[in-house]
């Protein structure tokens, strides 16, 4: 049972049949598991579809501009580590226009959790193909197909040293929230692409029902393995492909963090200190 | 004997010669005899190779505003050095090189020194050519040795490396006391008070932090990077998070979610790193979110000169991003106004949640003064939302002033909703043209209370007259120099440049003949005065070469324009 603490009341207006529906039932569920407290929470959106999330979802919100979700995330993250921070970006938002600060995020490790809701087009702007969209698939900027390759964004998670990287579908709710609550509990950065079927533009919810099968069995500290699941092209694996621990990024600022507060109390002695180079 | 009042020198070479670090050590030396210094420099976009210089002034009675660019003695690293400066050097004055490199020069006024020689015999590394030829210069000109040689030492970390330049420049020393009937005119030490010897941008830095920055983030750029490394080597000492972003779109977001959750944020750039900036400074002024950009004008357009100065930057900073919203606009014309400005830039954009540029150049930014102190700033806390039970929290509240009741994540209770759409009281998306409207008009009325700082605090004046000089950003120091060989002008510096101090500068310049300088092709000072005070400057000097103006070309240019002159 989800909580109403995180529903601000308002209807949801996506497409019927549109995945973001399925994503954030999972969020707010993972929240009510986790007994979060609204308040702790900073939600940051990007544009497109998914940047509707921030109406809906209770929690402290910044709807951002397009492709920038990932950088205002990784500002609020280190200054406060305190608060559970989600990025919801779209992949146009974060394998388009922003795709370096998802791999720097993953790179630095920031606490921040990439919720990534992959439709594999560009819905908001009414059909264009986009970084994820298979070959061959027409849409309105490819009417003969699409010729370019898809990014594959395991890999790219995966190569960019993301410390928790897994994979949900929409379509399953439960398996979802289950990898949402395991990347909030996760110490550095995690990034979850959701495959999501855009009814209206690019549906491919049958063939990824076909497609899609739970890993299991699967150690997720080992890191080949986790490569040799990315390359899978046949079936499509949902789950967590690699999970590790190393320390994440804000914790090399615990002494500043300590210190924030008594910043405004730049006193002249320490002014003094530091000008004694310039004398 | 005659006791130098007004010298000037000039050391150069290629580049990796370490040029930038026998002139810290010259300066810092002059200020400790009790000589008023300037710097200024320049170099190529290269590491190695191509040819830089430090231009160090001393005066004695006095402010030494900028530079004169008439060297009285140069340091020559290499042969190209003394051809292309050689022309300027004063009468009486001597370029001192290393025997190897006299031979190939033709020119009057040479000392051929042992300088190799000298540092082979103090076992130290070829480059240390450097030291050893400014402890020829200085023993030249009478300098104290020993406040040399706490220089050299203070100038490196490591002991090591300290010892043996020390060693060279004492050799170096000596070797220039036995040249010292060269040079006629001598330095002397007098007692002064300790003073700071102070670039723009370390001024930007240390007023940011008695404005309360506690987050910095920047992507490396000349000649804004000095102040990404200034901050990264006080970090721990000051307890502030310094984050080198991955690129200029990256920091300025960082920023703006650094100051949503509520730390005073500030990010440094110079004219690319702006260009790309600008759609998130629309971000901050959509969302209220207060932060500072500190823009470090280089030439452009394009990668243009990417060390040399420039105020093309202007109209860019006050127009950049598409719609329309309010924000600030200031321009200090040296160190200390750097320091009040960079602490009242942070308070400004927290008392009404509005994006601040602060725009310096390169040559305010990487040339050094002397500071007797630094004037009090104040920090000013903004107005923060104390939580009422049972009232919704609104982050856009609609207020008379326009500044709505702020507050950071993690308060119990509160919703905090920040949007880059349009958006309505509580932060929700809105295309309701109603609600549309009470928005951008309650953003706009920040504008108010705004325009009344810019007309008290916006425009300078120094000195009387009937003519008028105009002035923003760091053309001021050249025009202060410039001053002191003229009557009957004044000086008029525009430090708030949007919103513009139009009733303020009208009254400063009304019925005065009115000339404009700026370090620009299209006079951008000047197109804001036509708008605000539909105004046409009597004469406008342009320069667009990459170099500030020189004194001599401001005295010019009032000569030419102005009535009264004694120069």
């Amino acid at each position: 049972m989800v909580e109403k603490v995180f529903d601000t009341g308002r209807r949801p207006q996506w497409c019927p049949g549109c995945g973001n529906y399925s994503i954030l039932a999972a969020v707010k569920a993972a929240f009510t598991d986790l007994a979060l407290d609204p308040s702790e929470i900073v939600a940051v959106a990007g544009i497109g579809c998914h940047g509707r999330m921030t109406e809906y979802l209770n929690v402290n919100a910044f709807h951002a501009i397009h492709g920038r979700a990932i950088p205002v995330a990784v500002g609020v993250k280190t200054v406060n580590p305190n608060l559970t921070v989600i990025v919801h970006t779209g992949d146009g938002d974060a394998y388009s226009i922003g795709l370096s600060h998802l791999l720097h995020a993953a790179r630095r490790n920031v606490g921040i959790k990439v919720i990534v809701h992959n439709n594999m087009v560009f819905a908001l702007t009414t059909g264009q193909a986009g970084p994820t969209t298979p070959k061959g698939v027409k849409t309105r900027s490819t009417p003969a197909g699409n010729y370019e390759e898809p990014f594959n964004t395991i890999l790219l998670a995966l190569a960019s040293g993301a410390t928790f990287v897994a994979r949900g579908f929409s379509d399953d709710v439960q398996h979802l929230k289950e990898l949402i609550k395991l990347a909030i509990k996760h110490r550095g950065f995690a990034f979850i692409d959701v495959l999501q079927p855009c009814p209206t533009f690019y549906d491919l919810r049958q063939i990824l029902k076909q497609k899609v099968y739970k890993l299991e069995k699967h150690d997720v500290t080992d890191f080949k393995a986790a490569l040799e699941l990315a390359l899978e092209s046949e079936r499509i694996p949902v789950g967590v492909f690699y999970h590790v621990e190393k320390t994440a990024y804000e914790e090399n600022l615990g002494s500043a963090i300590k210190r924030l507060s008594s910043v405004k109390e730049f006193s002249k002695i320490r002014l003094s200190k530091l000008l004694a180079r310039f004398s | 004997m005659d006791y130098a009042t007004d010298l000037e020198v000039l050391i150069g070479g290629p580049a990796g010669s370490g040029v930038f670090a026998t002139g810290a050590v010259a300066a810092k030396t002059l200020l400790q005899h009790g000589y008023d210094v300037f710097t200024t420099n320049e170099y190529p976009s290269t590491i190695r190779g191509g040819h830089q210089w430090v231009l160090v002034r001393a005066k004695l009675n006095g402010k030494a505003f900028s530079h004169r660019g008439t060297p009285d003695a140069i340091l020559a690293l290499d042969a190209h050095t003394a051809l292309e400066h050689g022309g300027r050097l004063k009468d009486r004055g001597a370029i001192l090189c290393d025997e190897s490199v006299a031979q190939t020069l033709n020119m009057h006024r040479i000392v051929p020194l042992p300088l190799s020689k000298i540092v082979k015999e103090a076992g130290a590394p070829p480059v240390a050519v450097n030291m050893a030829g400014l402890g020829a210069l200085l023993g030249m000109l009478g300098c104290d040795l020993e406040l040399l040689l706490n220089a050299v030492k203070r100038q490196w970390e490591k002991a090591r490396v300290a010892e043996l330049n020390v060693k060279v420049a004492e050799l170096g020393y000596e070797e220039g006391v036995k040249h010292g009937s060269m040079l006629s005119f001598k330095v002397r030490r007098v007692e002064a008070k300790q003073r700071l010897l102070l670039d723009g941008n370390s001024a930007v830095a240390l007023g940011a932090l008695a404005g309360g920055m506690s987050f910095f983030t920047a992507y490396p750029i000349t000649p804004a990077s000095p102040i990404l490394h200034f901050l990264a080597e006080v970090q721990e000492e000051c307890g502030i998070i310094v984050v080198q972003a991955e690129c200029e779109l990256s920091s300025i977001n960082m920023a703006i979610g650094a100051a949503f959750a509520g730390a005073r944020a500030v990010v440094a750039t110079s004219g690319p790193g702006l260009s790309l900036m600008a759609e998130a400074l629309g971000a901050a002024a959509m969302t209220e979110t207060p932060i500072v950009i500190v823009n470090v004008q280089r030439s452009g357009p394009s990668t243009g000169l990417p060390t040399h100065t420039a105020q093309g930057d202007l109209r860019f900073a006050i127009h950049a991003s598409h719609g329309e919203f309010p924000r600030v606009v200031l321009a200090p014309g040296d160190p200390v106004e750097a320091y009040q400005l960079s602490c009242e830039a942070l308070n400004l954009a927290w008392k009404f949640q509005v994006p601040v540029i602060l725009l310096t150049d390169k040559f305010l930014a990487e040339s050094h003064w002397t500071v007797h102190e630094l004037p009090e700033v104040e920090l000013q806390d903004a107005d923060f939302y104390q939580p009422e039970p049972s009232v919704k929290y609104a982050r856009y509240k609609l207020t008379e002033d326009g500044v709505s009741p702020l507050v950071f994540p993690g308060v119990k209770g509160v919703r905090i909703y920040t949007n880059t759409n349009e958006h309505d009281e509580q932060g929700f998306v809105t295309v309701d043209p109603a609600v549309v409207k009470l928005m951008q008009e309650k953003r706009f009325r920040k504008l108010k209370e705004l325009s009344k700082l810019s007309e008290s605090r916006g425009v300078k004046v120094y000195g009387e007259g009937d003519t008028a000089l105009v002035v923003w950003g760091s053309v001021k120091s050249v025009a202060m120099e410039a001053l002191e060989k003229v009557e009957g002008v004044k000086l008029v510096q525009v430090i708030w440049l949007e919103p513009f101090p139009r009733r303020s500068l009208a009254k400063e310049i009304e019925g005065c003949k009115v000339l404009v300088a700026e370090n620009n092709f299209t006079s951008q000072l000047v197109s804001l005065m036509r708008e605000n005070l539909k105004l046409e400057p009597h004469a406008v000097l342009n320069k667009y070469d990459g170099r500030p103006f020189s004194p001599q070309e401001l005295n010019e240019f009032m000569k030419a324009n102005a009535g009264g002159f004694h120069g």
